[in-house]
């Protein structure tokens, strides 16, 4: 760094909030000094303010360079609520694919119509959905010819559909030749065909795909870059930084993304428009509310749990109150099950994703607020993959911003001086499943630490240990007459780093097992977070 | 450059504005497939005046296509198609025809059509000139004062305003509504349970206002509204707007002195865009939900309604339940008349002080 390194903002402007931070160089090194986190109805010019004047309030040294703040730099990305399609094609194969491209390319999915011959009353109200932004057709020179012809008949009566609104986009993925009548060429794409053998974020209907949803719902605003883009990008530099496997976990108010890279580079991306913190369809539908309540250990009347949740979907900044924290973990809790579901379902075939990653950073406004502990059993009852993995939160959003800087060389610069700012130890979690017959000898696991030595049986359930940050545990683990992880009949040992949130050891089924009676449900899931509540006035 | 001494910082950029209350609003209003508009764009609009033929239920109709028809867009009209004895409509008009709207003119020869049945008339809730009229919606500018709610359910509703309730907290019991009330758009306080919203609805209120709604009461609303549709003749238009959101809510305050400066007026809901026009002279009802400098309002938790001067930032605070997040310092008067300070998360405070 030269000595006359600029200082800078970074802004994350998200639908529900906007984070910001003051990044300058202190000592030889950039330092973030100052971060804010504050509804997006606040002028980010008070935040920025607010963040200057705090540097210079309480650091005086720091202050005597904070010359000219105004016209500091500003790295700045912005979420864009996810696009919404109905997807229309002339097989149930043809749009199963095309369904698997666009969900993975972040779109809401709002309606589909797949078959020879869709009912015209429910198309029609399906385009006529004021919130609709496209209609999409897909159509594949290589289906057969009967496919084909039905493809041809049905593409201008979209088009005659599409027609009836003044705002909705029409995409034809595919051979259609044919410009349908009385649609403008601002809302009209030609992207590729959907295709069997690339369906991933590499191939060109994907790329094409989220760009133009991008287009559509930018709001006018072509230059502001999409935080989801450029989080990703960021999260392939950390691996590159770290050497290790990283897991980028995102989850956003309207939608969540995720992010798997190595050393190597990227090895897996998508943006799920199902898996949002607060999905509007919350409001509507009952089932997409009861889905929440179902991970949530907040006794009471069910109605009234019901009018919280849809209150927290209006009002996301209002309830920091204790039940409106427990509901926001049970609504975190549901996003990281949909974002693994839709996860699993997108991947291609066995993948070596399958296994946990050596680090999982957590992103975005779901994990805001909550306790660290709270935040790392969120992740192991939503994220269930088997083995040993370190929590890191970006808890003041910049990860996102610094993917913004266009040179490679330049993130990783960045990334390297603010990674122990930014980047907050949340803990470790042992992920094991319930561990197998055991006999007579069940097995233990010995933690050995700086701090202190322990000794603890192998039975299943879940077990907290106060590991704080800084402090690395050696895990020895007998499985005993047993097997765990996949080893059976010989020790093996683990190193994790603590954090806010502990150590977690999870030997819980795979997937988890939870009572189908409500009240028990309730039972067990207020005993898993009994621990993670420490301290927070329950 | 920073100076050596503080700013003046106004606390009140950090404290989210309440929504606003304004004139000139452009409604939306959505057409389905069969629906016809009844208005021309350039149209002035008086409340309660007929704009959309609404149809409960739609199929699909097919014809040839002749060189009559194969001019018309989709979106237009075509009346007295034959109805084919092999595909009539349940309920259907007595004409034996169909009115109906072109979706298609397919490559198969055969022109699609979208019929409708069952109709009902859709009321302009306020006064205002026709701006838009599509196939898939009509926009009106409207003239009155317009409030946003957090909820609306039903139809578009027009009344007069009458305040049914004590105050914005309390609730109204169903043996308060009395037929005087028929026609009228009733403010109803914190909620109205289900018993009460039925007869309110059964002696010919046309909409309530209410503090909050719960989500099971709107699911009975549903299954009701749903029987009703099943019957022969339509149900009165009936609409519902919650100011807050959803449970037992108060109105908010300024809202609820609005709303009773608003008493007697003519006014109408439109619940899809969750928004309740007044008519007449919008001046004393913005004086009357008008709030000196620096006045907020505590949204949710501790105080919730509470209104008073955001005097100052207290930083990052911990909160009961273990949060930590910024607070801001109010001053309220209490009970007793004295200045009270208080401290509260910056995130539950909305301010007044621009409601216009």
């Amino acid at each position: 760094m030269t000595p006359d390194a600029p200082s800078f903002f970074t802004l994350d402007r998200g639908t529900v909030s906007t984070a910001a931070t003051l990044i300058a160089p202190v000592e030889g090194r950039y330092r973030m000094l100052a971060a804010s986190a504050a509804p997006a109805a606040i002028d980010p010019e008070a935040m920025l303010e607010d963040l200057a004047w705090r540097v210079a309030r309480t650091d005086a040294t720091v202050a005597g360079s904070m010359e000219g703040w105004r016209e500091w730099s500003r790295l700045e990305v912005r979420s864009i609520r996810p696009p919404r399609a109905c997807l229309v094609a002339a097989s149930a194969e043809t749009g199963s694919l095309l369904e698997r491209v666009f969900v993975g390319a972040g779109w809401h999915v709002a309606g589909r119509f797949f078959g020879p011959e869709p009912d015209l009353i429910a198309l029609g109200g399906a385009c006529l959905e004021s919130s609709l932004d496209a209609v999409v057709m897909a159509g594949r020179d290589d289906a057969d010819q009967e496919e084909r012809d039905r493809a041809r008949l049905l593409w201008p009566r979209l088009g005659s559909l599409a027609r009836l609104r003044d705002d909705l986009a029409v995409i034809a993925c595919g051979p259609f030749i044919e410009r349908p009548e009385g649609i403008p060429d601002d809302r009209l794409f030609s992207l590729p065909a959907p295709d069997p053998a690339a369906t991933g974020p590499s191939s060109p209907l994907f790329q094409a795909a989220a760009q133009v949803g991008a287009h559509l719902v930018s709001d006018g605003d072509p230059l502001a870059l999409d935080s989801r883009s450029a989080l990703r990008r960021s999260v392939s530099s950390l691996a590159v930084l770290l050497g290790k496997r990283v897991d980028g976990i995102e989850v956003g108010a309207a939608a969540a993304s995720r992010t798997l890279a190595n050393a190597d580079g990227e090895l897996r991306h998508a943006v799920l428009a199902s898996a949002g913190l607060l999905p509007h369809e919350i409001l509507d539908d009952v089932e997409a509310a009861e889905a929440v309540l179902r991970w949530s250990a907040v006794a009471g009347d069910p109605a009234t749990r019901l009018d919280r949740v849809r209150e927290l979907v209006l009002h996301p900044w209002s309830a920091i109150d204790g039940d409106g924290l427990h509901l926001r973990l049970a609504m975190l809790r549901t996003a990281l099950e949909r974002l693994q579901l839709g996860w699993d379902s997108l991947a291609t075939e066995s993948r070596p994703d399958d296994a946990a990653a050596d680090v999982l950073v957590l992103a975005g406004g779901g994990f805001a607020l909550l306790p660290a502990a709270a935040v790392a059993l969120a992740v192991a009852d939503g994220v269930r993959r088997p083995g040993a993995f370190t929590i890191l939160h970006d808890h003041a959003a910049v990860l996102a911003p610094l993917g913004a800087l266009p040179v490679e060389g330049d993130r990783r610069r960045l990334l390297a001086d603010l990674m122990d700012d930014c980047l907050l130890p949340v803990g470790s979690v042992v992920l094991t499943g319930a561990p197998g017959e055991t006999g007579k000898d069940r097995g233990r696991v010995t933690i050995s630490t700086p701090l202190f030595e322990d000794e603890l049986p192998l039975e299943p359930g879940l077990r907290l240990v106060d590991l704080p940050p800084g402090i690395v545990a050696r895990l020895e683990i007998d499985p005993g007459q047993g097997s765990l992880l996949g080893v059976s009949g010989q020790r093996f040992g683990l190193e994790v780093s603590g954090g806010l949130g502990g150590l977690l050891l999870d030997m819980r089924p795979i997937p988890l097992d939870l009572p189908s009676g409500a009240e028990q449900r309730r039972a067990l899931l207020e005993a898993w977070e009994e621990p993670a509540w420490v301290g927070s006035d329950r | 450059m920073i100076p050596t001494t503080p700013p003046v910082h106004d606390p009140l950029r950090f404290a989210v504005p309440a929504a606003s209350i304004q004139t000139g609003r452009l409604l939306h209003f959505p057409l389905r497939l069969a629906d016809r508009p009844l208005v021309v764009p350039g149209q002035r609009v008086e409340l309660g005046q007929p704009i959309i033929e609404h149809f409960r239920e739609q199929e699909a109709v097919e014809i040839p296509t002749t060189a009559a028809i194969v001019g018309l867009r989709p979106g237009d009209f075509l009346d007295h198609v034959p109805v084919s004895q092999s595909s009539r409509l349940g309920r259907k008009s007595p004409q034996a025809t169909y009115r109906t709207r072109v979706c298609e003119h397919g490559r198969d020869g055969f022109t699609r059509l979208a019929a409708g049945s069952g109709e009902i008339v859709i009321h302009a809730p306020a006064p205002g000139v026709v701006e838009t009229v599509l196939p898939a919606r009509i926009d009106i500018r409207a003239d009155g004062l317009a409030v946003d709610a957090q909820v609306g359910w039903g139809r578009p509703a027009v009344g007069r305003i009458v305040i049914a309730a004590d105050a914005p907290d309390a609730e109204l019991p169903a043996s308060r509504i009395d037929v005087s009330a028929a026609g009228a758009i009733l403010v109803a306080g914190v909620r109205l349970d289900l018993e009460a919203m039925s007869r309110a609805r059964a002696i010919g209120v046309t909409a309530v206002i209410t503090g909050g709604v719960a989500s099971r009461h709107l699911r009975q609303l549903g299954s009701s509204e749903a029987r009703q549709q099943a019957a022969l003749h339509a149900a009165a238009p009936f609409g519902l707007l919650a100011l807050t959101g959803y449970g037992r809510l108060p109105i908010p305050a300024h809202l609820w002195d609005l709303l009773v400066a608003a008493a007697g007026r003519p006014a109408g809901i439109h619940p899809g865009s969750r928004t309740l026009i007044i008519g007449g002279d919008p001046r004393p009802l913005l004086a009357a939900a008008s709030r000196p400098g620096g006045t907020v309002r505590v949204s949710s938790g501790e105080g919730r309604d509470m209104e008073g001067r955001l005097v100052g930032l207290a930083g990052p605070r911990r909160w009961p339940g273990g949060v930590y997040a910024p607070g801001g310092f109010i001053e309220v008067v209490a009970a007793d008349g004295s200045m009270q300070r208080r401290c509260v998360p910056l995130s539950t405070l909305e301010r007044l002080d621009q409601v216009r």
